[in-house]
């Protein structure tokens, strides 16, 4: 009965039509600058743009041989990669539960309560947390009542990663849980009535149909997300830190911007930008690759 | 049905197509540079041209000018004084908030006004990539003698602007270094309260400081992240950080790396282990800093001479004008004078675009500038004078105006004089004041009704016990140590200066909050040396070393 699909430009032109603008808006947008990428290699100077001159891996060097630098590489890994890890772990834990949930009302209300702090800028959280976390702040008044010692968050180098961590997962997880909730209404309610049958209880349903389900939806979401495993968070991270912290809180984007954007250097800026990319098409490549080699997971 | 929707998919493509491509075609609009041609300019420098001339300038936005009636950055008192006196048309190419950004996209598009002013680092950058023309023959032919004065007089200034022994880039000075003093503010109605006297050692200041804070509430010592107060309190152990100092075997190194600054970090240290200094200053900007200020926090504050214009006019509208805070001299720790420290100041170097069809013009804007600063009183009429430097209209013409580095030390004497004359009762005559008017108003209203917005001029210069009645006592005997750097930054210290300075910040808060004990220094200055502090020290004693 199925017609096999046939691929020739004479029946689909007008598809292929619809596909110039993307392609056309792609190439001037995102290919052409790629040209810009040659400033890493030179001694810029914003009179003479590209044909400023040449100085080779120069500022490559210079930016490792800079003491500072290297620590941000481990602190941007360190940040991230928590981020990433409860990224996925919190928001797939809170849709099952809100799955499981049997007033819809009440699964709506949470929806919508974890969703808003997404909204907010980090301009804004900023100002927020630097009140409630600060010694004379809610939270420590309440560590106070529980009669837990103050905590300074924001200028201890040791909670500070962790104070990061924990506020953009509590910022972010509303929104993963939304994708979550959707992927799992998408789930056949059939297959949950015949494991009832068979007498599978709740918890069974969950780690035999729900997690396997949903992890096409959470590999996605993972390969997705490592592409910007280098970042850990500019804007967060700029109105959060200071010099008691940077120790373990300054991240690369923050570090360059120091450097790059107050000191006017933006050839060591631009050597930064090429290195995160490199790194992070490695990451995507290889996770794309274990994704489909684990998992049998392909996005294609 | 189906060829309908073929057409019609058909022809969204083709619009969409075609959007994108009119999108990306679309040309940007010529820049309207003049590039009419040369008109001649008259043999007095002084005179007006026959012809209008249009000269174009790029300008930063200020949020100090209060602009009266229809004026704007356009039309004001200067640029309708060039059009009468000169028949110059000065035209805006742009104003921003965001100068710099603003003005390396100018430059980027090679599209730049006739005049503007650069930083040091910008005019390197114009003059290698040869966008910005050699004044030498224009400033021989068309600067006022006062202006040719200047150069005479700050030679090392004009040096800067220089490149093979040619005029690029007219320095454009600074206020003089009576403006860059540190003190001690002291909050008035609470050292009343007390009974405290002017303090005359660090420990008075101390005890006056946790007095108010045991009594008032909030903390002795306000901090920011940045460690300002500490640097400014440095200087009473004989540290100069963040200038360069000479040692006695005529080498140059850098002031927040030596012995002095270790022994100031040791006792700052402990005040904040006492509880002394803001336990939460690791946290703080200096925004957030100065907003507990304002908010009656604390009540001393080691700051420069303009606290009385910012926030001293905010915290007077929140606590009341009793809550007025006076400056005090930092005490040594020997009772010994107090020295300064005194750093090359340059707000910047005036730059005219190479091809500029009529230099001698901006010239002579620069040249009238000078004149109603240095010579135009008597010759001019004081409303005339005053509407001109009121409001801070002079900050419209940022770019293209030079100041007299002893402006303000004689606008002190003459001020302070006429203040002094007035507090006893007798007459003043205000139109010898020329200019200075403004500032000697202030004083007065300040006194009669108290306005919030006449007290940054009445600490600055109203009396004995202002800023500028401090510093001038540290400029006549000489109290200062100069900045061995007498110019712009070498080139290391161009690339990685703050990036240095950054090293420095980060371990002395190490040790403040007690992560660190003092002995870190000696490992932070190994530190601070090889990334670059070493190269640095060694580029400021060739450049400025022996002479």
């Amino acid at each position: 009965m199925k017609k096999k699909k046939s691929f020739n430009v004479k029946n689909l032109w007008q598809y292929y039509a619809m596909l110039i603008p993307g392609v056309v808006l792609t190439f001037i947008f995102s290919y052409i600058p790629l040209y810009g990428v040659i400033i890493a290699f030179e001694k810029y100077n914003v009179g003479k743009g590209f044909a400023s001159p040449w100085v080779g891996l120069e500022n490559f060097r210079y930016l490792f041989s800079q003491p500072t630098f290297t620590r941000t590489i481990w602190n941007t890994l360190y940040i991230s990669v928590w981020k990433l890890a409860l990224g996925i772990v919190v928001p797939v834990t809170i849709a099952v539960l809100l799955n499981e949930m049997r007033s819809e009302k009440l699964k709506r209300f949470y929806q919508t309560l974890i969703y808003i702090p997404n909204f907010l800028s980090w301009i804004i959280m900023a100002g927020v947390l630097m009140d409630i976390l600060s010694s004379t702040g809610a939270i420590n008044m309440i560590l106070a009542k529980m009669g837990v010692g103050s905590v300074d968050f924001l200028g201890n180098a040791k909670v500070f990663p962790w104070t990061m961590i924990v506020s953009d997962v509590w910022k972010g997880f509303g929104y993963g849980t939304i994708v979550y909730l959707a992927a799992l209404t998408g789930i056949d309610p059939s297959l949950y009535e015949s494991s009832m049958l068979d007498g599978a209880t709740r918890w069974q349903q969950i780690k035999k149909i729900t997690i396997p389900l949903l992890m096409p939806t959470i590999i996605l979401m993972t390969v997705l997300s490592l592409g910007s495993v280098l970042n850990a968070g500019f804007d967060q991270v700029y109105n959060l830190y200071s010099p008691a912290v940077w120790e373990t809180g300054d991240i690369i984007d923050t570090y360059v911007y120091r450097l790059g954007i107050q000191q006017a250097q933006y050839s060591v800026g631009a050597a930064v930008g090429l290195f995160k990319s490199l790194v992070s098409a490695v990451m995507v490549i290889t996770s794309y690759r274990l994704a489909d080699k684990l998992a049998g997971y392909r996005i294609l | 049905m189906k060829k309908l929707s073929t057409i019609g998919t058909a022809g969204i493509a083709a619009l969409m197509a075609v959007c994108t491509l009119t999108g990306c075609m679309s040309k940007p609009t010529a820049p309207t540079n003049n590039e009419s041609g040369r008109v001649e300019p008259p043999a007095d420098i002084w005179a007006p041209y026959d012809q209008t001339v249009t000269v174009t300038t790029m300008g930063e936005e200020n949020s100090g000018t209060e602009f009266q009636g229809d004026d704007d950055y356009g039309n004001n008192p200067w640029y309708r004084a060039y059009k009468e006196r000169f028949n110059i048309d000065l035209q805006n190419k742009w104003i921003s908030n965001d100068y710099g950004t603003k003005l390396n996209l100018a430059i980027a598009d090679k599209d730049i006004a006739d005049v503007f002013y650069v930083d040091s680092a910008r005019l390197t950058t114009l003059y290698e990539a040869g966008l910005i023309m050699d004044l030498d023959e224009v400033f021989d032919s068309y600067a006022s003698d006062v202006l040719k004065q200047y150069r005479k007089d700050y030679a090392d200034t004009w040096e800067t602007g220089c490149f093979d022994g040619k005029l690029y880039g007219m320095p454009q000075m600074n206020y003089g270094i009576i403006d860059q003093f540190q003190y001690v503010w002291i909050r008035q109605d609470w050292m009343k309260e007390c009974g405290f006297e002017e303090p005359k050692t660090m420990d008075d200041v101390i005890k006056i400081a946790t007095t108010f804070a045991q009594k008032y509430g909030g903390y002795a010592l306000p901090e920011c992240q940045t460690l300002e107060n500490l640097f400014r309190l440095a200087l009473s152990w004989g540290a100069h950080p963040g200038i360069w100092v000479t040692k006695d075997d005529g080498t140059i190194e850098y002031g927040t790396i030596q012995p002095e600054m270790k022994e100031a970090l040791k006792q700052y240290t402990q005040w904040y282990k006492d509880g002394i200094v803001n336990p939460n200053f690791t946290t703080l900007n200096w925004d957030k800093m100065m907003q507990g200020m304002i908010n009656g926090e604390c009540g001393v504050i080691p700051f420069a001479q303009w606290f009385g214009y910012n926030p001293l006019p905010d915290l007077i509208k929140n606590q009341g004008a009793d809550a007025i805070f006076f400056p005090y001299e930092i005490p040594t720790q020997d009772g010994s004078p107090i020295k300064g420290s005194v750093t090359f100041n340059n707000n910047g170097y005036v730059v005219i675009r190479k091809g500029c069809a009529n230099p001698e013009a901006i010239m002579k804007i620069v040249n009238f500038y000078i004149y109603t600063v240095n010579d135009a009183v008597g010759k001019e009429s004081n409303e005339y004078l005053s509407s001109l430097h009121s409001f801070n209209y002079p900050n419209v013409v940022r770019g293209t105006r030079i100041i007299n580095p002893m402006n303000d030390y004689n606008q002190y004497l003459q001020v302070k004089d006429a203040f002094d004359r007035w507090q006893a009762g007798e007459d003043v005559d205000t139109s010898a004041l020329g200019t200075n008017v403004s500032k000697y108003n202030s004083c007065v209203n300040w006194i009669t009704s108290q306005d919030p917005n006449g007290v940054g001029d009445f600490l600055q210069q109203g009396n004995d016990r202002s800023a500028y009645g401090i510093a001038k006592k540290y400029v006549d005997n000489k109290q200062y140590v100069q900045d061995a750097k007498w110019g712009p930054d070498t080139p290391t210290l161009q690339a990685s200066g703050s990036t240095l300075n950054d090293i420095l910040i980060e371990g002395f808060t190490k040790i403040i909050i007690g992560e660190k004990d003092i002995d870190y220094f000696d490992e932070l200055v190994q530190q601070w040396k090889t990334a670059g502090g070493d190269q640095a020290t060694k580029e400021i004693n060739d450049t400025y070393g022996n002479k």
